[in-house]
């Protein structure tokens, strides 16, 4: 079982974000909980800390449809920089989206460990990280 | 001699003259006779002959009737592979009009289930968002006894309703357009409408000082629903405001061009742009937004492409990063002759 250290979350909807926030909380997550908006930002993010050689997160909870970047298009680039991860990162899909086209779509992609269909769960958050 | 001697002598030499002369006859008789069989051998014969040209000349009658029979067999033939020729043709031009009303028929149903995909997109992004964050503020707001944290999720109770709401009126905004394919057409004046849009956006259009130059000395009108014409100029006119660029005034540019029977409609701005090759396929979906700015909703472009569509007309796009974009809306059938 892996301790996750740090938590992304990139998500647009500042009210699923809080929320969630809330929820990851009072589940007594002792990790760091980092939040972007988009794509683009959560991608800037990750060239920077690989270029700076910092620490990267465990897990990222990615939204599908954003401006800018969305899901998809941040996933396109994330195989691309895979090769630089020193660690694995283990990425689920937190989407409103109850479309068969994109929960298939995500779960061919060998990066994507789960679909997860909001809301995330109190139950939900824990099962995820303890079974990571 | 004596005179009856002489006459003795007279009389044989005349006896032998005649013998000889009988002989003669008798001989050219006998050449006669054989004359006369090899003739009528050689009558036979001809008779043979003739006969053999008259059977001969009888098989060659046969033979050219039935020549001609079968030429005239070979001809019908000839007429009926000529109608079976034209019969086919016709079957291949009827196979062929099939086939491309089957495109057609599958254009049709390509962009209906594209179409699908959009409103399983709304569904999923645009309505069932919302309401998930309704849900858990709800939860939350059961589960929590804290006063200020009660009053803080209500707030955003109330942000995310509001949210929903609006979400929840463009979308029948946009179901409507699909309803509304008998909507009559009109003769509009272009500078009416736009005059109108600009009227809507005064608030907006001031605060940024922006400039909205227009020409339609080439297409004053066109024939169009009036109600989609407000919404085409509004949501142009305000996704250029929305999307300026923060070092310069908005100069927005609206033009009226004559095309064929066409005509386009172009708006440019001096705005931010919008990066054509990664957003190629995304551009005019629903929701799809390019800027992460506050009030990009991604709705109006959706809108408008429906609403032109509907009608048969084009909406597309040319833009670059940085120096700003012009959407062009082509309205069809404008003109019989391409003279008004």
């Amino acid at each position: 079982m892996v301790k996750v250290k740090n938590l992304w979350l990139v998500d647009d909807d500042e009210i699923f974000v809080f929320l969630t926030k809330k929820t990851i909380l009072k589940a007594n997550f002792e990790g760091q909980v980092t939040v972007f908006n988009n794509g683009k930002e959560a991608l800037d993010s990750l060239q920077e800390l690989i270029g700076n050689n910092e620490v990267l997160p465990e897990v990222i909870f990615l939204d599908l449809s954003m401006p800018v970047m969305d899901g998809w298009g941040f996933l396109e680039e994330f195989i691309a920089l895979k090769h630089k991860f020193k660690e694995p990162i283990t990425i689920y899909i937190v989407s409103s989206s109850v479309s068969p086209h994109e929960i298939i779509r995500a779960k061919e992609m060998e990066d994507v460990l789960d679909f997860i269909i909001k809301p995330v769960s109190r139950e939900k958050f824990i099962e995820i990280i303890q079974n990571l | 001699m004596s005179a009856g001697n002489k006459k003795d002598s007279e009389n044989d030499q005349r006896a032998n003259e005649l013998r000889i002369a009988n002989k003669e006859l008798a001989f050219q008789n006998s050449e006669k006779e054989k004359r006369a069989s090899e003739l009528l051998l050689a009558n036979k014969e001809l008779l043979y002959q003739n006969e053999e040209k008259e059977k001969r000349a009888a098989e060659l009658i046969l033979a050219n009737k039935e020549l001609q029979f079968q030429n005239e067999e070979k001809e019908k033939r000839a007429a009926e592979l000529v109608l079976a020729n034209i019969e086919l043709a016709f079957q291949n031009e009827e196979k062929e009009k099939r086939a491309a009303e089957l495109v057609l028929l599958n254009k049709e149903l390509s962009r209906q289930k594209m179409q699908l995909e959009d409103f399983c997109n709304i569904i999923s992004h645009n309505l069932r968002a919302p309401l998930v964050n309704i849900s858990m503020l709800v939860d939350f707001i059961t589960e929590t006894d804290d006063a200020a944290e009660q009053e803080e999720l209500r707030e955003k109770l109330s942000i995310a309703t509001n949210n929903l709401n609006e979400v929840f009126n463009e979308l029948i905004e946009s179901l409507q357009v699909k309803q509304d394919l008998e909507i009559k057409s009109e003769k509009t004046v272009l500078d009416d409408f736009l005059k109108k849009a600009c009227n809507g956006l005064q608030g907006q259009i001031s605060k940024s000082h922006a400039i909205i130059e227009s020409d339609f000395s080439d297409a004053p009108f066109v024939v169009f629903p009036a109600q989609y014409l407000t919404s085409i100029f509004h949501n142009f006119i305000s996704n250029s405001l929305k999307y300026q660029h923060p070092g310069r005034k908005p100069v927005i540019k609206v033009k009226a061009v004559k095309k064929g029977t066409s005509i386009v409609l172009s708006i440019e701005d001096n705005g931010l742009g919008i990066d054509l090759k990664k957003h190629k396929n995304n551009l005019f979906k629903i929701r799809k937004v390019f800027h992460a700015h506050p009030d990009a909703k991604g709705f109006g472009l959706f809108i408008t492409k429906t609403q032109v569509e509907a009608l048969g007309g084009k909406v597309w796009l040319e833009s670059s990063v940085g120096e700003g974009s012009t959407f062009y809306v082509e309205f069809v059938n404008q003109y019989s002759n391409g003279k008004s």
